[in-house]
């Protein structure tokens, strides 16, 4: 009941933020239109007279990117709590295993060799993505059959190195004029060119990904102690490490491939909501879904909204997340990590 | 039984050994004598093991992790975790092999966890977080824990060994005593032969990944042993009751 009505509170915080950024942009709606187009396309009812684009720029360009900023933030905030989970370190993003540099580079190779093929950047970036968690895994696991933790990070960090040299080589190799800041742009993470196209498939992997995750938080509490302690608890432990690092892994990776690297949101927000709600993931992760989407979304904002041009958000997010985590390191992690 | 980490290494050479339940086992042994190893082994952590390791007449690497949960716990010499969960929801993580998926506890999980804090004293700080618990009371919250698992056997890994004076007759006492209320076996490896014959009643001393004495802590622990396996020169000191005390006297090569 207590948390039926958090949440409740937490949409309802949403959505009105929602409706702030519909509001916001170089083009300007009036409130009241924007709220009856929006009342208009609820009910099905006729489309308001505008007489210009007023609807297509809210409907076509404003509300995917929104519900984008909202699924990307939410999949970096539970994804970076169930990280830190994982792997017991309060300085684990949900990148930790090499998902970015991977999909950097697999953006990188689509860029720069194959930009004439339709959708080869959403493949190669995922594909990228994938290839190096999976490598990550292949180099910690131990012949014995499990995967100690620091192997884990350290592989990540190994892999994460490698591919983002890798990406050096794509930009020595790139065209200067075009290929070059296009990758730039791309490694810094934007939502501008979002639009409903870009939606599919990422509106319904990442929503049942942080739909399992959030189900089975109680295991992440089990997980936090360390395998010894969660195996002689009865917990099969590689397996929920594989079954939490799979799903971060698709959920952040299918976010990356379509809009770049988002750095700091999968690192701040989890210390925020454990700040909030204390440290049980089961009220963690909920609480990292709707504290990551509403971070993300005003980052964004501020990105489109700011200045005339359109900012790579990935740079207001570190902007806003560094001083954040340097306030939390001094305030707070005395008492809540040690 | 065999362990080896590899071709080279082998750490547990030959143990043959049976516990019969409800004894108070201790496991004497100077470090590296592979202790923790057969603590890992029995606990099911190791199943590249040579051999046989039977719990109630079942295989051990037959078993899953939640069999083996509700018939082993382990207490282990400490225990800090990452986030400051209360000591409630802490000791609540021992019926985990009960709890399921998702962590809803029922009535009787709720009141096994209210009985085992009762039991050991660690019903003074539930509302606590575990973090910010003395090593003492620590301890006491991982073995409620332990005991919300309610198995029938408690292994405890060099419990008394980050507490004072007074915690560790505390805590030693009071798994003697849950021992014998609740007829759980217990398995233990001390440092200290003195502790051995005060709490345990079978001592099996450990050298060299192989048992060389099993027995009576009375009858098996003397300075001979000590001697031998310890390298301390020592010396008894009984009283009219028969207790000992071993005063180390000498580190001899």
């Amino acid at each position: 009941m207590r948390r039926a009505m958090q949440y409740l509170l937490y949409s309802v915080i949403l959505l009105l933020l929602v409706y702030f950024s519909l509001n916001l942009g170089n083009f300007h709606i009036p409130p009241q239109q924007v709220f009856s187009i929006l009342l208009a396309k609820v009910t099905g009812g006729p489309l308001p007279e505008t007489g210009r684009y007023e609807d297509v720029v809210l409907l076509s360009l404003r509300l995917p990117r929104i519900i984008m900023a909202i699924l990307v933030g939410a999949s970096l905030g539970v994804a970076g709590a169930v990280s830190q989970g994982i792997f017991r370190n309060p300085l684990v993003s949900p990148f930790i295993l090499g998902v970015s540099s991977g999909a950097s580079f697999g953006a990188g190779v689509a860029i720069v060799f194959f930009s004439h093929i339709p959708h080869a950047m959403d493949f190669l970036a995922s594909l990228g993505g994938l290839v190096a968690v999976v490598a990550a895994f292949l180099i910690a696991r131990h012949p014995g059959g499990f995967t100690p933790r620091l192997s884990l990070v350290l592989a990540g960090v190994i892999i994460s190195s490698f591919f983002t040299s890798m990406v050096g080589i794509l930009k020595y190799l790139a065209d200067t004029e075009s290929q070059l800041p296009a990758l730039t742009f791309w490694m810094m993470g934007s939502f501008s060119a979002i639009d409903w196209n870009s939606l599919n498939p990422v509106i319904y992997v990442i929503p049942v990904c942080l739909l399992l995750m959030i189900i089975f938080s109680w295991q992440l509490n089990i997980l936090s102690l360390g395998d010894r302690e969660a195996a002689f608890l009865g917990m099969e432990t590689e397996k929920w490490k594989t079954f939490f690092l799979f799903l971060v892994v698709i959920s952040v990776g299918a976010g990356v491939a379509r809009c770049g690297v988002i750095g700091w949101v999968g690192l701040v927000i989890p210390h925020i909501a454990r700040a909030i709600s204390g440290p049980n993931h089961r009220d963690v992760l909920p609480l990292s879904a709707f504290l990551g989407a509403g971070f993300l979304l005003i980052a964004d904002n501020i990105a489109r909204a700011a200045t005339s041009g359109d900012v790579p958000v990935g740079i207001i997010t570190a902007l806003i997340g560094t001083p954040f985590f340097v306030y939390f390191l001094r305030r707070r992690e005395a008492t809540i990590w040690s | 039984m065999k362990f080896a980490y590899n071709k080279d290494a082998q750490v547990l050479n030959g143990l043959n050994c049976e516990i019969s339940a409800g004894e108070k086992i201790a496991i004497l042994g100077h470090n590296g004598a592979g202790k923790t190893t057969f603590f890992n082994v029995v606990a099911g952590l190791l199943k590249g093991y040579e051999g046989s390791v039977k719990l109630d007449n079942t295989e051990l690497s037959r078993m899953s992790r939640v069999e083996m949960a509700r018939k082993l716990a382990l207490v282990p010499q400490k225990h800090e975790p990452l986030f400051p969960f209360l000591t409630r929801d802490f000791i609540l993580m021992g019926r985990y092999s009960s709890i399921g998926l998702f962590g809803n506890p029922d009535a009787r999980d709720l009141e096994i966890v209210e009985t085992a804090a009762r039991e050991t004293g660690a019903d003074r700080f539930l509302d606590r977080p575990y973090n910010a618990l003395s090593g003492g009371e620590m301890q006491l919250a991982l073995i409620a824990r332990s005991l919300a698992q309610e198995s029938d056997v408690l292994i405890l890994d060099e419990p008394s060994t980050h507490l004072d004076f007074r915690n560790r007759f505390i805590v030693m006492d009071l798994v003697r005593q849950i021992s014998e209320t609740r007829k759980i076996t217990l398995l233990m490896s001390l440092h200290d032969p003195n502790d051995v014959v005060q709490f345990a009643d079978r001592v099996v001393v450990m050298h060299g990944g192989a048992i060389v004495a099993d027995g009576k802590p009375y009858e098996i622990i003397n300075e001979k042993l000590l001697a031998d396996y310890f390298g301390i020169r020592a010396r008894a000191i009984s009283n009219p009751e028969g207790a000992l005390f071993f005063k180390a006297l000498e580190a001899i090569d």
